[in-house]
Parts: structure tokens; C-alpha cells; sequence
């Protein structure tokens, strides 16, 4: 167990960032949240999965809805506290333990908040090792276990039950209903036993995030890069380094579609790589011959700052270095591709791994 | 000739040095640089007076006088003269769970007071009222005001950027019952991204006292020169707008600057694209002008040490200036961050000092003809190479990271502290160094226009592309207009329609728009 003072929460934004494939949104409102919750409550503490007892149970609480709709309401005081108890209700007994659904973006910081002013303890680990557009795109999906119930909740208290067949029906029935609550609601579902958790659980995220961030700012302090230390932390490889020369971005279907080109500097000069963004960046490119796709994990590092650029945010004119970072194990197998696997996801490319130094 | 062009005076009040430029039409008639005095009215009235004086100019004979000034942005920096201000957030039963001045630096909190109320109110994306303001909330609001003494308020409000409903009621209640209250809505001031646009509205609202006191004392010190014509203020996007919106809002000031600098590098250079590098004595700073106005920052911008969301001109900054101190560290020769500032004339080399500094290495290069070029001959040659290799390194880098596109467009240099770059820089980039560069942000402020600006997210709900983009042009024209602008030469300058990701996916588009143009000036001779 450890207790995670104001430092370590900026931390785990910053690196969050790293792990989240570009996805996710912005942890900076989250993160303030935490750090607010802090103030007001008591340090959150990690805990990993082996200091729970079989039968403790996990709850993980996460936002659903539209990324602009969060930067105009950020729901996590009191939504969360009726999602709280009425989950607590239903389920007949406590919860011991939160975790994250993904590690990147906002939903990675939140149950830092959540624990503060709640007293509960944070796994370090989540349920995907990346970030994800779909709420079913989870290690729950993988393993054929369901997240329901789940229970939505808003800023009145208006609270929903939900228990669907499948974590793909979940996801749509979900979405319409954040819709309903002003495009922007919180849930609290994906329960589940310790003794469970092997299966489900991506261990040691958070603490890895922390780790990252650690170095980003360590390294961002004397002006030095990060890249080595990522990778030191991650594995995984440095692709290529450039300057973002163009970047195509249209709304289709609900996610943010496009592609990032870049141009080489350095030893990459007279070369340039593309990256296809489906809210997280996808596929990366060699001209025409695709050389790292989803679900591993595909970073934006901006040069002069350090952080992890997000697909939001990915602009003309940033020096990056681009890395390419393995995702949890889980998601290279046949299913799991299946899942998340550039296919999936409407890329005409089969998956491709990390290729190697 | 049977019309004479108006006479515009710029001023440009800095740290340093206080610029006057007179100018008629497109002609600069005198320049001057005088001392920035505490009370900066003394360095206007001195610079206005002496550059008049050589230009042979009646001040009577003044349209206009256009002031660019960093009172403001030093106010925020240095946490002083600063009001204190109330923030009133009217969305509960949401957004508790981040209050008001979270992640603001301590000392900035506490010299604004730091108060700020809850209360209900609010929309959601949609429009559908989130919850209904109750006015005896806004009573116990008011009351406590009034106890404190506090006038300067921000009211914010969850998507206030699409619909001003709570923002004007709860501002309106106030209104009725806090005398003599400045209301800043955060809608007037920012974007969507709420914390973000409620900290610009109380960083405005935090100004607002000492606006009304500096545009105020410029006018009286203008009227005391006997200057008939009208008063403006440089804003962030390159035009100036009206003594009266600068005393409403006075955080639109804070990077006017920069902004001076660009479009006078415009005026200057002839050119309506290009990279522009101001470089002064501790830092080089790059903006980029398109079609004659600054570009925008596309993302949120600090302040202060305050995140902000309102707009803001595109400037990369790096700390190398003529007055950046040149030394050996560990791996060679290094130039800044560390500068001597307005101290060169005292510390550098060529002026007997002891300090090494990046003008003593323009001087030593040859490149500059400035102090005593004895006291820098035993400067070694590789120092002098290393040095002005790092320099120019830094200004392509900046270069590289402002262009929009992979094509080259010319880099205009001005500034005091450009004479460091060398006389013949190489590499791709095309260089033009003005005449008149040390001047070009009095010029910018001078020669600017003045604008009208919407800036909202529509919900496609059957009303027509053409229909919303008709009655957004319409309305920026009507603000431009508003703010002085002669009708016929008014222009669109900006417009830009964004997708959101608001339910059903996609469905709501933002639209920028921007009218730009000529000041409507007489000629007072």
C-alpha cells in the first residue's frame, strides 16, 4: 500500500497521457479533481492486487459521453456519491477497492478522486493497459465476464440501472442514456472479485504512469528528453523523429477520423511518417507499408515539452518523437485483435507488433 | 494633394523604453524613444511631444492616438493593483467537485481575495436549463458582496458559450443590487472549456479597477496635451478597440505586444505572410502573421501562471535576447537564459563592463558597429562562432516550429535586439530586416484596424449552413462597425466552422468569424 501525495497525482496525469495511445481526453480536469479531493479528504492509497482477499470486491467507476461535453461539466462529486450507493444497494455488500477502467486519459486520475474523499483504496492496474473509445473494449469482454449492473448517475442524483446481455449492448445503451443526462455522465459497474482480478486486471498501470511522468518532469526540468526513459520503463520502440507537417481530421460516425504526417529530422531526414487517428492514433506508416498498428500502443511525444501529445490536441508544427510501446499481452491474441485489432476498428492493414530494433 | 490622410499616433509603452511613431497615412513622419517612466503618463506625454514636435505635427492635428500597453500583463505578473474580485458560479447541483481558483498559484489567489459562491443555475448542451437561478441565492450573494466591499465580480456558467441565459440573469440580479459592480460573463471572455473561461473572466474581472484608473490617466494626459481626436487601446489580436472596451475588458491588453510587433512587422516588410522574430534583450519571441493579422493560439494559454482560454496570438518564446549573457558550461558555449536586460548600456563589454553578453558577440563577429569593439578583441573565435551558431539555431528552430506549411516563408526580423543574429544568417530561409524595426511595435499600434469578432457553437437543428454563417458574418460586421470601423472597408477576415462531438455525434459546429476593418478616422487639420 502506498499513499499517493499531490506530486505523485500530477505525475500519473502526465504519464497516463503516455499510455493512452493519443485517446482519452485530457486527465488535466481529473487530475484537479484528485488534487481538490486531496485537499478535502486523505491521500489516496494504491494497493496491489495481492494485498486484497479473494473475496474483496472491485468496483470501477468511470465517465461516459461526449469529450466536449466534459470540459463544461465535470462530474465527480456528487454524481459519483449516487452512483455509489445505489451500486453499494444492489450489490448487498461494500466495495474494498476502485480501479480504472483504462489507463489514459481522464478515467485513469478519476479514482484517485473518487478514493480521497471516499476512503477507498486504488488498484494499481486497470482494465485495457491503454485507452479505448468503446466501453466494451475492455479485458471483461475478453474473458466473457459482464460489466452489469452498471449504474449511471447525474448532478441531480437521477440515477439508471443497467444490466444488458453483453458489454456491446452496454456501450449503446449507455451512450443514448449520457445522452439524456446532457452528454455527459458518470457510471460505476465492472464488479468484481480479487479472486477474479487475474484474468481481468492489466497489473501495475498506475505505478508505470507514475514512473513516466516522473521522468517526463524530471527530464523536462534540465530541457533533456524522456524518450529513452520511456522506453527503459515501457520497452517498445522509437520509430521515428520529425516535425508534424499536416494533419487531416474530420468527424465521422462519432469519432475523430484523420491522419498526422510527419517529416524527418535527424537521422529520419528525407523520410516521413503518417500516423491514422480513429480517436487514438491506429496505424503508423511508412509511406504506403504500415509498420506498427493498434493495439499496441502508438505515442506523440512532443520534443519540447515532453508529454504525450493527444489526438485532440495533435497540431502543425510540433517536433515529436514517435514510439511505439507494447499493449498488454492480452490483446495479441486472436480474440483480443478481434477486438481491437486495426480491422476492428475499419483499417484495411492486418495487425502488426512492434517491429524490432 | 486635395485630401490629406488623418495623423495616427502609436505608442508603445514597454518595460524599457516608452516608442512614439506619428504617422500619416501610410507615412511615418517622426519617431521617439523616451524612458518608461513609474507613472508611465510622464513617458507618453514626453515621447508624444518630442515625436510631434520632430514630425511638425500640431497635436490638434491628431485623429488618433493608439496605446499598447503591458500595465496589465505586469499587473497579473507581479500580483499587484489587483482587485478584489468575486467569482459566482451559477451551475449547481454540477461542477462541485473543482471550486473556483483551483490550480491557481497561492499568491495570485490570495491578492485577489479568493471569494467565490455556488449557486444554482446553468444549461446544458443542449440549451435545456440545468437548473433555474433562484434569486434569494442571489440575495445572500449580493448581501455578502456588500459586506466585503468587493465590486469586481466574474459570473460563470456551464455552456454559456452557446447560451448567455444564466450568465445575463444572475449578472442582471447583481446589478440591481450591489452598487457600483463590474460584472465580467465568463461568455464575453472566453470559449468552451469551462474552468479554463471562468479563470478569464476573473483575471478580467481582477482588472477592472485598475483599467478604469490607466485609460483614464492616459485620457486626462492627453487631454492636458490638448489632443482633440479619439483614444484606442491595442488588443491581443492585432486591432485596437475603444477607451471604453479596454476599461470593460482589460485582459484582451495582455499580449497586445506581440501583436504590435507582428503587424508592424506587416507595415514594415510589405509582407501579409511570414514568420515575424522580435527579438528584444532577454528573449526572441516568433508569431505569424496570416493575411496581415497575428494567427491564434489554438489552445488554451497561461497567464500569469493561471490557465486561460480566451484568444490569445500564436507566440513561441525562447530566452535568448541582446542582452542574454554568453558563458562556458559543461558542453560548450551557452547564451541565456540569463540576460543583463536594461542593464547592457551598463554591464556589457562593448560598453566597459564585465559581462559577455550576445550583443559584445554580434560586435565581435564584425557584424555590428556599436561601444568599444576594442574591449571584445580578445574574445576567442570559437566562442564568437559557437555563440552565434546557437543563436541562429534557436531562431530556425522557432521559424520552423511557427510556419504553417512545408513551404519557406521569409522570416522578418525587428526589435532592438535583432542586430545579434548576424548580417548573413544562411540556411533556406529568406530574411528581411526593416528599416525602422526598432520601432515596429509603436508602428503596429499605429497602422492597426479594429475589429468585430463572433465566436459560438450552433446546434444544427435545421437551420441551413448558408443561414448560420450569414447571420454570423452579419453580426461580426455590425461589431466591427460598432467598434469604429468604416462601413465600406469592412472585411471578413477569419472564418473558421469547427465540428463538435455533441450528441447525435457531430451535430454541433462552432463558427469563428472575424470582420476587420479601417479605423474611420477625419483628418483634424
Amino acid at each position: 500500500m502506498r499513499a499517493l501525495n499531490a506530486a505523485d497525482i500530477r505525475a500519473v496525469a502526465e504519464g497516463s497521457a503516455v499510455l493512452a495511445s493519443g485517446g482519452g481526453g485530457d486527465p488535466r480536469l481529473g487530475m484537479l479533481a484528485a488534487l481538490q479531493a486531496l485537499d478535502a479528504g486523505s491521500p489516496p492509497s494504491l494497493i496491489t492486487m495481492a494485498e486484497l482477499a479473494n473475496d474483496d470486491l472491485i468496483a470501477v467507476p468511470f465517465m461516459v459521453g461526449a469529450p466536449v461535453a466534459g470540459l463544461e461539466k465535470f462530474p465527480y462529486g456528487v454524481e459519483f456519491d449516487a452512483a455509489l450507493d445505489v451500486f453499494g444497494a444492489l450489490i448487498g455488500r461494500p466495495i474494498s477497492a476502485l480501479l480504472s477502467a483504462e489507463i489514459g486519459g481522464i478515467n485513469s486520475v478519476l479514482p484517485l478522486a473518487l478514493a480521497a474523499k471516499h476512503g477507498l483504496p486504488v488498484v494499481d492496474g486497470d482494465l485495457i493497459g491503454r485507452a479505448v473509445p468503446e466501453m466494451q473494449l475492455t479485458t471483461f469482454t475478453l474473458n466473457g465476464m459482464n460489466a452489469c449492473p452498471v449504474v449511471l448517475a447525474d448532478e441531480h442524483g437521477n440515477t439508471v440501472t443497467i444490466q444488458t446481455k453483453s458489454n456491446a449492448d452496454l456501450e449503446r445503451v449507455a451512450r443514448a442514456l449520457s445522452i439524456e443526462f446532457g452528454a455527459m455522465c458518470v457510471g460505476v459497474g465492472f464488479s468484481h472479485q480479487a479472486r477474479d482480478a487475474s484474468r481481468t486486471v492489466v497489473a501495475d498501470t498506475v505505478s508505470l504512469a507514475l514512473d513516466i511522468g516522473v521522468a517526463i518532469q524530471q527530464e523536462r526540468a534540465h530541457g533533456g528528453s524522456p524518450v529513452a526513459r520511456i522506453l527503459e520503463l515501457c520497452g517498445g520502440q522509437h520509430l521515428f523523429t520529425g516535425k508534424i507537417t499536416d494533419v487531416d481530421r474530420t468527424i465521422a460516425g462519432g469519432f475523430a477520423v484523420g491522419t498526422v504526417q510527419i517529416s524527418g529530422v535527424d537521422a529520419d531526414a528525407g523520410r516521413v511518417l503518417s500516423v491514422d487517428l480513429k480517436n487514438e492514433y491506429m496505424v503508423a506508416r511508412h509511406g504506403d507499408t504500415a509498420v506498427v498498428t493498434t493495439p499496441e500502443i502508438i505515442v506523440l511525444l512532443d520534443m519540447d515539452s515532453g508529454s504525450a501529445i493527444t489526438s485532440e490536441r495533435v497540431r502543425y508544427g510540433y517536433r515529436v518523437a514517435v514510439l511505439a510501446i507494447p499493449c498488454d499481452a492480452q490483446w495479441r491474441t486472436a480474440p483480443g485483435l478481434e477486438l481491437m485489432g486495426p480491422r476492428a476498428f475499419g483499417f484495411d492493414v492486418d495487425y502488426i507488433g512492434i517491429p524490432s530494433a | 494633394m486635395t485630401h490629406r490622410a488623418p495623423v495616427r499616433v502609436g505608442v508603445d509603452i514597454g518595460g524599457t523604453n516608452t516608442d512614439v511613431v506619428a504617422m500619416r497615412g501610410d507615412e511615418l513622419l517622426a519617431s521617439s524613444k523616451e524612458p518608461t517612466t513609474p507613472d508611465v503618463t510622464d513617458g507618453i506625454i514626453a515621447g508624444i511631444t518630442r515625436a510631434l514636435a520632430r514630425s511638425g505635427v500640431d497635436v490638434t492635428a491628431v485623429a488618433a492616438v493608439m496605446v499598447g500597453t503591458t500595465q496589465f500583463t505586469n499587473a497579473l505578473v507581479e500580483r499587484r493593483r489587483l482587485a478584489p474580485t468575486a467569482v459566482v458560479r451559477a451551475c449547481l447541483p454540477a461542477n462541485t467537485a473543482i471550486p473556483p481558483y483551483a490550480d491557481w498559484p497561492t499568491d495570485l489567489v490570495a491578492s485577489l481575495g479568493g471569494v467565490h459562491h455556488m449557486v444554482h443555475g446553468g444549461v446544458e448542451y443542449s440549451g435545456r436549463p440545468l437548473a433555474r437561478v433562484e434569486p434569494s441565492e442571489i440575495d445572500r450573494v449580493a448581501a455578502d458582496l456588500i459586506r466585503r466591499g468587493i465590486t469586481s465580480v466574474a459570473v460563470s456558467s456551464t455552456f454559456s458559450p452557446m447560451s448567455t441565459a444564466t450568465e445575463d440573469e444572475v449578472a442582471d440580479l447583481l446589478e440591481e443590487r450591489v452598487p457600483h459592480v463590474d460584472i465580467t460573463k465568463s461568455s464575453t471572455v472566453g470559449r468552451i472549456g469551462f474552468i479554463e473561461r471562468e479563470n478569464s473572466a476573473a483575471v478580467n474581472a481582477s482588472l477592472r479597477i485598475l483599467a478604469r484608473h490607466i485609460v483614464g490617466s492616459i485620457e486626462n494626459a492627453l487631454d492636458a496635451l490638448g489632443f482633440r481626436g479619439r483614444l484606442y487601446i491595442s488588443q491581443n489580436d492585432g486591432t485596437v478597440m475603444s477607451a471604453d472596451r479596454a476599461r470593460a475588458f482589460p485582459i484582451l491588453t495582455v499580449a497586445s505586444g506581440p501583436a504590435n510587433s507582428i503587424r508592424g512587422a506587416a507595415y514594415l516588410s510589405g509582407l501579409d505572410s511570414a514568420v515575424v522574430i522580435d527579438i528584444g534583450g532577454t528573449t526572441m519571441d516568433a508569431g505569424f502573421l496570416v493575411k496581415g493579422l497575428p494567427r491564434q493560439a489554438g489552445t488554451e494559454a497561461e497567464i500569469g501562471g493561471v490557465r486561460v482560454n480566451y484568444r490569445m496570438p500564436d507566440v513561441l518564446s525562447v530566452g535568448i535576447g541582446g542582452g542574454s549573457i554568453v558563458r562556458q558550461g559543461a558542453s560548450g558555449t551557452e547564451v541565456g537564459p540569463g540576460s543583463v536586460g536594461f542593464a547592457l548600456t551598463e554591464q556589457a563589454l562593448i560598453f566597459g563592463g564585465r559581462v559577455l553578453t550576445a550583443t559584445d558577440v554580434a560586435v565581435a563577429a564584425g557584424d555590428l558597429v556599436l561601444g568599444d569593439p576594442t574591449r571584445v578583441a580578445a574574445v576567442p573565435a570559437l566562442v564568437v562562432t559557437e555563440a552565434q551558431a546557437l543563436i541562429r539555431a534557436a531562431l530556425f528552430r522557432l521559424a520552423a516550429r511557427m510556419s504553417t506549411s512545408a513551404e519557406c516563408v521569409p522570416i522578418v526580423l525587428v526589435g532592438g535586439g535583432s542586430v545579434i543574429v548576424g548580417s548573413d544568417p544562411g540556411a533556406e530561409w529568406e530574411f528581411r530586416t526593416p528599416a525602422h524595426a526598432n520601432v515596429a511595435n509603436a508602428i503596429g499600434a499605429a497602422m492597426a484596424q479594429v475589429s468585430g469578432e463572433v465566436d459560438r457553437i450552433y446546434l444544427l437543428d435545421g437551420s441551413s449552413r448558408e443561414e448560420r454563417l450569414l447571420v454570423a458574418r452579419r453580426q461580426a460586421t455590425r461589431l466591427a462597425i460598432e467598434a469604429g470601423a468604416s462601413t465600406g472597408t469592412v472585411e471578413i477576415a477569419e472564418i473558421e466552422e469547427i465540428p463538435t462531438h455533441l450528441p447525435p455525434p457531430g451535430s454541433g459546429v462552432r463558427v469563428q468569424v472575424k470582420a476587420v476593418g479601417a479605423l474611420e478616422l477625419q483628418d483634424m487639420s
